[in-house]
């Protein structure tokens, strides 16, 4: 009868860690469709996607400044969607539960200067899941050399 | 009847609300703390044991020449350096249930094998609350534009 406790015992644990890891990788799949709807939607100026993905109370440092969504929003509602086009090189990502923190690198090519300067860039993200989905609460971005 | 269960309703709302400011006002204060313990006590005086114990095991960090390093490999560099002084300021703190984000001005001097070096820019910080404890897990540093 002991055995039979232990038995149970190991495939509900087992059971749980199996449907753990396939809830991590479910979360890890969304967001980086999440990450790529950023970039998409940034190159079309599609402020309404970005405005759902992004949380209100968003800290974003862009190019060493600090922006608010509201800031970012407006500017990519102006810029041409030419101006910077960005490309994601690699990208990682790590669960923590409701939290997921994203790195990898991206490659940007700016057409604002006559030479078209390619600068890489690693990256940091974090998202959480929120009531209406996963939500990006921080972003920000070192230069790389590789 | 009715006006008595409306205002008792409203007060439950307003009481939650209030309640709710001031727990996120706590962590935000609790957290600016960690930030000085971890950032400028721990840091410039290479206490390596307080680094351990608020890096979570998944700690990443990018560091300003944006290179990427996890805990051992920043607890190793650390133990490597002559010396570090750390200064943060105009810290921002975003909390968001059991995640909270941390930002802020840093100004550091290293000294590695005698030679120093000066940096300053923004940090960008995630804090996981683990069964009531406060860790590190992510953090980005980021030269001043």
């Amino acid at each position: 009868m002991k055995l039979f406790y232990v038995i149970m015992a190991v495939v509900a644990i087992t059971l749980a860690a199996t449907a753990q890891q396939e809830s991590d990788q479910g979360t890890a799949a969304a967001i980086r469709a999440l990450e790529k709807e950023w970039t998409i939607g940034q190159g079309r100026n599609d402020n309404r996607t970005l405005n759902l993905i992004f949380d209100n109370r968003l800290i974003y440092i862009e190019y060493g400044r600090l922006v608010s969504k509201g800031e970012y929003l407006a500017r990519i509602k102006t810029e041409p969607t030419t101006a910077n086009l960005v490309t994601i090189e690699n990208i990682g990502v790590r669960t923590f539960g409701k939290t997921a923190v994203v790195l990898g690198t991206y490659v940007e090519q700016s057409a604002k200067r006559k030479s078209s300067r390619m600068q890489r860039w690693r990256f940091v993200d974090t998202w959480v899941y929120k009531q209406n989905g996963w939500v990006l609460v921080a972003a920000g971005a070192t230069p790389a050399s590789r | 009847m009715r006006g008595v269960a409306l205002i008792t309703l409203m007060l439950c709302v307003l009481g939650h609300a209030h309640s709710q400011d001031a727990n996120e006002r706590d962590i935000e204060s609790k957290l600016m703390a960690l930030e000085r313990l971890v950032r400028v006590q721990a840091l410039s005086s290479k206490d390596l044991s307080t680094l351990n114990r608020f890096l979570s095991d998944e700690f990443v960090l990018v560091n300003i020449d944006g290179v990427q390093k996890n805990k051992a490999e920043l607890l190793a560099y650390m133990e490597n350096l002559d010396s570090l002084r750390y200064s943060v300021e105009e810290m921002i703190v975003r909390v968001h249930g059991d995640t909270t984000i941390v930002t802020g001005l840093f100004r550091s001097t290293t000294v590695q094998k005698g030679k120093p070096s000066m940096r300053q820019g923004r940090f960008l910080d995630t804090w996981l609350n683990r069964d009531g404890r406060w860790l590190l897990v992510a953090s980005v540093s980021i030269p001043a534009s």
